[in-house]
């Protein structure tokens, strides 16, 4: 029970940070030709911490199947979420 | 024309079944200088667990690095150590 | 990378494009078999119409393993090994190990038990290697050894599926170095304004995601394949002279003092009872060796334990019972070298952490499979009316559907032959059958486009058609398999369901993204 537990909030906190990072990615937004938020400098690599923290996180307090699941869940569901086209208009 | 075509040539057989057989040797005289470990099967295990990365290095290394010479200079010297190590274990058996 | 400089990339390029496009399909057929694999057991049971019973060795096996032990032939009784079958039969296998023609091979007695009255419903006897298939695994059987050696004959076929891993491992690792934007490019979704970028975003975005996981699956695969076929041979060779028995003790961890004293095998229903209590689960195999010998080993193997990567061994005395401890995989004292072997079964099945992992594993594999043909699909538009490749497109499309069609139409095979007791050849037969069929409509149909909605149809059709065929021939309903712990076949017949639903969706009712962009994209020149 404790590694599902392990897993889904690793997961979340990363898929979270996943989504964040997608909406302020500057690339992204300049290639459907809209302005990329003015934000302070420390909000992306801020985000990238919360993406990878938990990993480091897993392999401290020395969950190794939770820290798998998270790469295999983290590697599919982050491709996933980049993949989704944006919008137009946003 | 004939020397790119030469040169092509020798990367194709250094990156192919040069660093294949290197990759072979490297997993043949692992046992022969792998620290073996109390349980003393570290040298056995890691020779067959390393195979891929023994392969993969020089396959790698022969197409990335641009000056051929070097290539079949570094890539004969690594076969020519691990043929020795393999021999030599031979020898001592 | 910066030490890649212009040339070095091209020629990565040159080696990353031509193997992918060369091998891309028989590696898709290879990650795709693997990726339903993960489900082995699941699909075994599943084929089977449901376990027997879950019981298996966590029963009184103690009289009925004696009694067989008295009827064979004592040279037998150098090894015997007990397991249960996905359909739950029992199996004991007692033999010994014989050099033939310079390979070694086991000649000894099998039988298999029913689980639920320990009757022997089959004995054999003879080299292990000849005994006669089991038919209720045939399925899970095909499935596996397609991903394991192409169904190729040793060490061919090994050799080949380890060549496709490093094909993949070799792809993987250009993949890093030719992509020099990958942090940057993460978050990109594929862009339209032209069908090549298209292709190049998709096949680089889930390439750049998935590379751990592909380096990982590579690596893993590529020594499985190996070692065995190449690795252990030639170890042998360089550390005992040749001698493979002897590498096999060693990797074994046999005890070098014999004892051939006779001495009574102690209860092994104590020895089960008191290793499930050490460990906490119940053991999936039990090993005895020198049975009736005064040193007599019991080995009980252990599935994982909650949040544990590995199972384990645990050794007891064998005219004794007395708890000797956990046995490494390799070797008599744990090392680095048990543990990193220890950890490539994990990572390469994703069999750990129960159906999650599997889920996660089973998903990474079919994200391989989408690399694998969108690369190829890159290979074709940068072609894009060059009449050299104009066959590829189809062949893509044909390979990437028919190995799913070829597979369904195996499993119409198994579940219309199981009854008459002629699974192995029927799975064999329908595989074959539904690749013909599907060559035959590569070649037929005339556009690419209509070839995909054509396969579409068919696994559409064929999916639901598995668990109705299984239903119409089993013994056993729902409602019977739901009482009898057999959730997991009702589960799957459900999924397969969904699966061919959901094909019909995508490819029917599925409004493709690529609509809404064809004015930006246009049509491709002809």
């Amino acid at each position: 029970m404790t590694s599902l537990l392990w897993f889904a909030i690793a997961s979340l906190m990363s898929i979270g940070a996943c989504l964040a990072l997608r909406f302020v990615d500057p690339k992204r937004r300049r290639l459907v030709k809209q302005k990329p938020p003015e934000l302070p400098g420390f909000v992306r690599p801020g985000l990238w911490s919360m993406f990878f923290l938990p990993a480091i996180a897993l392999l401290f307090a020395s969950q190794y199947v939770a820290f798998l699941a998270w790469l295999g869940a983290i590697s599919v569901l982050g491709w996933l979420i980049a993949l989704q086209p944006p919008k137009q208009a946003e | 024309m004939n020397t790119d075509r030469k040169k092509t040539l020798g990367r194709w057989v250094l990156a192919g079944p040069v660093s294949l057989v290197i990759g072979v040797l490297l997993m043949a005289s692992t046992p022969t200088w792998f620290p073996a470990g109390a349980a003393g099967v570290n040298n056995l295990a890691f020779a067959v667990i390393l195979f891929p990365a023994y392969w993969a290095i020089p396959f790698f290394y022969a197409i990335i690095d641009n000056n051929l010479k070097r290539v079949s200079l570094v890539l004969f010297a690594a076969l020519a150590v691990n043929t020795a190590l393999v021999a030599w274990s031979f020898l001592k058996a | 990378m910066s030490f890649v400089n212009k040339d070095a990339s091209k020629r990565l390029l040159a080696v990353h494009g031509w193997s992918g496009t060369v091998l891309g399909l028989f590696l898709y057929v290879v990650v795709l078999t693997g990726a339903i694999a993960v489900f082995r057991h699941e699909i075994g049971e599943w084929s089977a119409g449901g376990a027997k019973s879950h019981v298996a060795l966590d029963q009184p096996l103690n009289a009925r393993l004696a009694e067989i032990a008295n009827q064979i032939d004592p040279e037998y009784l150098k090894s015997a090994f007990v397991f249960s079958r996905d359909s739950g039969e029992i199996v004991t296998l007692f033999s010994t190990t014989e050099r033939v023609d310079g390979e070694l091979r086991q000649r000894g007695v099998r039988t298999v038990l029913d689980p639920v009255t320990l009757e022997e419903v089959q004995r054999d006897e003879g080299y292990f290697g000849d005994f006669a298939p089991d038919q209720k695994s045939a399925l899970e059987r095909f499935i596996v050894r397609l991903h394991v050696s192409l169904h190729a004959p040793r060490p061919w076929g090994l050799w080949a599926t380890g060549i496709l891993g490093f094909v993949m491992l070799s792809a993987a690792i250009s993949g890093i170095l030719l992509h020099k934007n990958m942090i940057r490019d993460l978050f990109v979704a594929p862009r339209w304004s032209s069908l090549l970028l298209n292709r190049r975003d998709r096949h680089i975005l889930a390439g750049s995601w998935s590379l751990p996981f592909s380096f990982i699956l590579a690596f893993t695969g590529t020594f499985f394949s190996f070692a065995g076929a190449i690795g252990l041979p030639i170890v042998a060779i360089v550390a005992f002279g040749g001698d493979q028995e002897k590498l096999i003790r060693e990797i074994q961890g046999v005890p070098a003092t014999q004892d051939s004293t006779p001495a009574a095998l102690t209860n092994i229903d104590t020895v089960v009872a008191q290793s499930t209590q050490i460990v906490g689960s119940k053991p999936t195999a039990i090993s005895v060796r020198n049975w009736g010998r005064a040193d007599a080993l019991i080995t009980l193997r252990h599935p994982a334990a909650q949040g544990s990567l590995n199972g384990s061994l645990h050794r007891f005395a064998g005219p004794s019972g007395d708890y000797l401890g956990l046995k490494p995989n390799i070797g008599t004292q744990p090392s680095a070298g048990n543990t990193a072997v220890g950890l490539i079964g994990p990572l390469h099945f994703g069999t750990f952490g129960g159906l999650l992992s599997k889920i996660v594993w089973f998903s990474l594999g079919l994200a391989t499979c989408y690399i694998t043909l969108t690369g190829l699909q890159l290979w074709v538009q940068r072609r894009a009316g060059e009449a050299a490749w104009a066959w590829l497109p189809k062949t893509v499309t044909t390979v990437g559907y028919g190995t799913g069609v070829a597979l369904a139409s195996a499993g119409m095979g198994f579940f219309t032959a199981l009854p008459f007791g002629r699974a192995v050849d029927a799975t064999a037969f329908g595989f074959l059958a539904g690749a013909a069929v599907s060559i035959l409509l590569g070649a037929v149909v005339s556009t690419n486009e209509r070839l995909e909605k054509v396969f579409a149809g068919l696994l559409a059709i064929l999916l639901p058609l598995l668990p109705a065929t299984r239903m119409a021939l089993a013994e056993d309903g729902w409602g019977t398999l739901l009482a009898t712990g057999n959730a997991a076949v009702v589960s799957f017949d459900i999924v397969m369901m969904f699966a061919g639903a959901f094909i019909a969706y995508w490819a029917f009712w599925h409004k493709d993204a690529a609509a809404d962009h064809a004015v930006v994209v246009g049509t491709p020149a002809e």
